[in-house]
């Protein structure tokens, strides 16, 4: 017991820091959660699922996917070309992994304006690597050929933690351009 | 009690290592799971679920143990990534490398204060 009241003194900001996320990331969650009961019970589909798909849709067009076809269901989006279409799940919208991102930085920078506008950002940058990631998948598969699943299987889980990664290394320069010492 | 710490270099060695090896894994998985026709095997596969979240459990303390974290930081560290899984599928790797990275941030902010 006095090995772990001496730990505890000795890492008190680390501990504060995995308070701050917990807090952080079970609030968000349960937001989150929340909300997609209230979708449910309306019979529609979450947001955060139809503008990934949205996006996704509007990517793989300029990345030249001709006639891409885009329809969403209650249970989530089908988009593509007849044939080739990929199917968007709520699963696959990212946002569990944005609320990973800003329980980090909340729990790095404490409730201030600089982590919270951080967090707001972050989460819409990390949406904005998640279309990348579809958009492309879509214009793989409407490609054909062995690309679509080397890319699926082995690039795009590495692109998406990687890019939660690289912001939160980014964290440090994005709060001294904030100002903050 | 003083803490070893690693270098940057070693840190990154083992938190990239990590990150691939935990979703090499998932990729396992997901052929497994095209190969039988379904959509996750782990969901109809008991054994496999075990034995997958047992190896993922396994790499995650493989990892802390490479980063010098003592046996009772390494158990409270899955417990903590456990948590966040339980909430939020797929999370488990990023929890533990988000409670390693915040660490080393928060540690280097009080030793420059």
């Amino acid at each position: 017991m006095n090995a772990l009241l001496q730990w505890a003194a000795n890492n008190r900001p680390f501990l504060f820091f995995i308070g701050r996320f917990l807090i952080t990331f079970f609030g968000l969650s349960i937001l989150y959660a929340l909300y997609l009961k209230y979708v449910e019970l309306e019979g529609d589909l979450d947001l955060v699922t139809y503008w990934v798909s949205r996006g996704s849709h509007e990517l793989a067009r300029a990345l030249g996917v001709a006639d891409c076809e885009w329809a969403c269901f209650m249970d989530g989006c089908y988009v593509g070309r007849p044939g080739h279409m990929v199917n968007i799940l709520e699963g696959c919208n990212g946002l569990k992994l944005a609320i990973v991102y800003a329980a980090y930085v909340i729990g790095i920078g404490g409730w201030n304006w600089r982590s919270l506008l951080q967090m707001a950002v972050g989460l819409v940058v990390v949406q904005f690597f998640n279309v990348i990631r579809i958009g492309s998948l879509i214009a793989l598969r409407d490609g054909g050929g062995d690309m679509y699943f080397y890319f699926l299987k082995y690039v795009f889980g590495v692109w998406i933690y990687g890019s939660v990664i690289v912001l939160w290394l980014l964290k440090p320069r994005i709060d001294r351009w904030l100002g903050q010492k | 009690m003083a803490r070893t710490e690693v270098s940057a270099r070693v840190f990154w060695a083992w938190t990239i290592g990590y990150l691939m090896l935990s979703i090499l894994l998932s990729i396992i998985v997901g052929e497994q799971s095209h190969e039988a026709g379904v959509h996750n095997l782990l969901e109809t596969n008991v054994p496999l679920n075990v034995l997958y979240s047992g190896l993922k459990i396994l790499f995650g303390a493989i990892y802390l143990w490479g980063l010098k974290r003592s046996t009772l930081e390494i158990i409270g560290l899955i417990g903590f990534a456990l948590l966040v899984r339980l909430f939020a599928e797929g999370t488990f790797t990023i929890a533990l490398i988000a409670a390693m990275m915040g660490e080393r941030v928060v540690q280097a902010a009080k030793t420059i204060k």
